[in-house]
């Protein structure tokens, strides 16, 4: 039981712990107020609670493919939102005196709000899910050993984000923001991937054959392969619809980025140049 | 990365953490795997017991719920068993081990024959019993380092607050310098590491005070070396206008410009000591209202040459100050009110205490200043409309610089709104009250 808590709450963790650690990344960064954190982690939670609580009636949706679908949706949403959040961060940093206006709105105001979306939907989704697995072990027997997992795969989570969030912090002034979008490109690929194969379970898509299989070279279910998943999306038997999603999520981040960048005043030269402060 | 320390605790627990928990997870896992080789072993050691005993139609009494069962098949024949299994056999009569669903459990089974006697002999082992006895055994081993995870934490952060200690104790004695304190900082104690920061900032320091040293000199010498040829040139002046017509408008502008030339020099010199860098203050306790009505009967003449009303308010209050300073400060604000007030006008001049704090206020009812200009006409030669002045009275942008600088020096404030009057502007100065001196002495 030990093994398998850990996996599954490493899973849960890794993904939501990541997402906060670049967002927190291009904060510091910027020299910004971090309040989003505390919001998008409030509602998230409340998110969390409200559908592992519903999640009964939930799962009846859609001749009883609810869950599947929520969690696509859910899934769609952070894409959604990290391609915006991408847009405006390149947008906002507008380091003239005329734009001071201009910057507080897109970089703070709703950089700040998107990234706090970002969070709030990305708790909901994987808090909901470690909280319905821990709320099942909660009579039985082995109870210990799935908290002693699940404790081991929580902090083995944080660990990764705290490394990463210095990481990110540590590297040179250029890729600052670069190296975080990028990121945040994988993971938005990532969640559209993710979520069509969530309707694909639902059989709202239609199935396809794997296109390859490295689950002998690296399993999906080992801790390796859990963090190669959260980081970049790993999985062991994609199919073609996954594969394409998957691109089409991060294209759309980079593009984004590079239009909100193509349209803010020339003031720094190229893609990945240091951006000024507030 | 706003503190080095909550970098360096979260960085190492977590490197810590991460290490700790995987090493774990790999001792787990090959432990896991040991004990099932042991168990397996065991299992196949029961087998051969049982096929070694030559037991034949007998049936052992095993409770249902037990974690072991076993069966002995000779050819197509039960011809023993455990009460706890089904009359079929439970793994393929062929040798090794396998796994099985039955009675409600998974099993680990062995199948072993007996060449001696041509028995076959099936021993199961519930897994999940099996599981939980290894994981028991591997969860005790895991379990301190979860526990201790809080206390190796607490440990971090102190040894780190330990190791920052020389670099806090440097911050510490460079925030406590005063402002014309350019001695060198202590090497003492000083980890190795901080040395080469030390041994700058006292190259830097030493260089700064070099450079004041050399500042303070040439502004001195420069206004000294100044006074006496325009002192010379006032007096030629004096000598040649008794000598030539008195409405002879070039003379006329030469005075003024020689009056404005000197005005400056003294200006200069008056900013250059007060400034807090410079000044080797003397403070003792002043009755800021008694100075105020002393300087105002000093620079009363001033305010009559412009038919103006010049008027005091206010208690006796202490500060503590130094009178060379304070004087000149009071000097500057008068001058400033009397020349932007027009012919006619009032100045205010009133002293109040109040939450600990003496505020000095000096207002007109002048055309008073635009919100915008409020902090710019602090800086140095900074006039309100350049050279073109409506006022058109000589000043060089000097005197609230150096306003600035003596209040600076006296820990206190200044804030600019409008005057009580119609128009006019008002200069409050807030000095902290001089808690040496209680009760208050009389108004002098």
């Amino acid at each position: 039981m030990l093994i398998s808590s850990v996996i599954l709450i490493l899973q849960e963790t890794l993904e939501a712990v990541m997402v906060i650690s670049i967002l927190l990344a291009i904060s510091y960064g910027q020299r910004r107020k971090i309040t989003w954190l505390a919001w998008g982690l409030g509602v998230g939670t409340l998110l969390a609670y409200l559908y592992a609580s519903h999640m009964s009636e939930i799962s009846e949706w859609f001749d009883y493919v609810g869950q599947e679908v929520v969690n696509a949706f859910l899934q769609i949403s952070i894409s959604l939102v990290i391609i915006a959040y991408a847009w405006t961060l390149f947008k906002g940093p507008l380091a003239n005196a005329q734009n001071q206006r201009a910057e507080t709105h897109w970089g703070s105001g709703v950089g700040a709000f998107l990234a706090a979306g970002i969070v709030a939907l990305a708790i909901a989704r994987e808090g909901a899910e470690a909280v319905l697995y821990l709320g099942g072990y909660v009579q039985q027997s082995n109870f210990q050993s799935v908290m002693t997992g699940s404790f081991i795969g929580f902090s083995i989570g944080i660990s990764v984000g705290i490394l990463l969030l210095y990481g990110l912090l540590g590297l040179p002034d250029r890729w600052h923001l670069c190296a975080p979008v990028i990121l945040l490109a994988l993971i938005a690929g990532n969640m559209l991937s993710q979520a069509t194969l969530q309707l694909t379970q639902a059989d709202w898509i239609s199935s396809t054959r794997p296109l390859w299989d490295t689950s002998a070279w690296l399993a999906e279910n080992s801790v390796t392969g859990q963090l190669l998943y959260a980081l970049i999306g790993y999985e062991a038997t994609p199919s073609i619809i996954q594969i394409v999603s998957y691109i089409a999520g991060a294209a759309l981040v980079m593009v984004f980025a590079a239009l909100g960048k193509h349209n803010r005043p020339p003031i720094q030269d190229g893609f990945g140049q240091p951006v000024s402060d507030d | 990365m706003k503190s080095i320390r909550i970098f360096l605790v979260a960085v190492i627990l977590a490197v810590f953490s991460l290490y700790n928990f995987l090493a774990a997870l790999e001792g787990y896992q090959y432990s896991m795997a040991e004990a099932e080789r042991l168990f397996d072993k065991q299992l196949l050691d029961t087998a051969k017991l049982i096929a070694s005993l030559h037991i034949e139609d007998s049936r052992a009494n095993i409770d249902q719920n037990s974690a072991i069962t076993y069966q002995v098949w000779q050819q197509d024949h039960l011809i023993s068993s455990s009460d706890n299994v089904p009359a079929t056999a439970i793994a393929p009569l062929d040798y090794g081990f396998n796994y099985s669903n039955f009675g409600g459990y998974r099993w680990r089974t062995v199948t072993y024959f007996n060449t001696e006697s041509p028995y076959w002999v099936i021993v199961a082992e519930r897994t999940d019993l099996r599981y939980t006895l290894a994981e028991n055994v591997i969860l005790e081993s895991v379990f301190p380092i979860i526990l201790g995870l809080p206390v190796i934490g607490l440990l971090i952060w102190l040894i780190v607050s330990q190791g920052l200690k020389p670099l806090r104790r440097l911050a510490t004695e460079l925030g406590n310098k005063q402002p014309h304190d350019l001695s060198p900082l202590s090497a003492r104690s000083t980890s190795h590491e901080l040395k080469q920061i030390v041994r700058s900032s006292n190259k830097l320091l030493k260089r700064l005070e070099g450079s004041l040293l050399r500042e303070r000199q040439f502004a001195s010498d420069a206004a000294h070396e100044l006074r006496t040829p325009i002192s010379a040139l006032k007096v030629q002046l004096h000598n040649i206008s008794k000598e030539i017509p008195t409405d002879n408008q070039n003379i006329r502008e030469l005075v003024v410009s020689t009056e404005r030339l000197g005005h400056i020099v003294e200006q200069i010199l008056d900013l250059h000591r007060s400034s807090p860098d410079q000044f080797n203050a003397s403070f003792t306790s002043h009755n800021l209202a008694g100075l105020v009505t002393e300087v105002m009967a000093q620079e009363h003449h001033q305010f009559e040459s412009k038919n103006q009303k010049l008027e005091f308010d206010g208690k006796p209050c202490k500060i503590s100050g130094d009178r060379f300073a304070l004087v000149t400060l009071l000097q500057n604000l008068l001058s400033n009110a009397n020349k932007y007030t027009p012919f006619g006008g009032e100045v205010l001049v009133s002293t109040t205490e109040s939450e600990g704090r003496v505020v000095l206020t000096v207002e007109d009812s002048g055309s008073g200043i635009e919100k915008e200009q409020h902090e710019a006409i602090f800086r140095r030669f900074y006039r309100i409309g350049g050279d073109r002045h409506q006022s058109g009275v000589p000043g060089c942008g000097l005197g609230l610089a150096i306003v600035q600088g003596i209040v600076e020096l006296h820990d206190a404030s200044i804030t600019i709104s409008s005057s009580r009057f119609e128009t006019g502007t008002a200069f409050h100065v807030n000095f902290p009250v001089d808690e040496s001196t209680k009760p208050a002495v009389a108004y002098s």
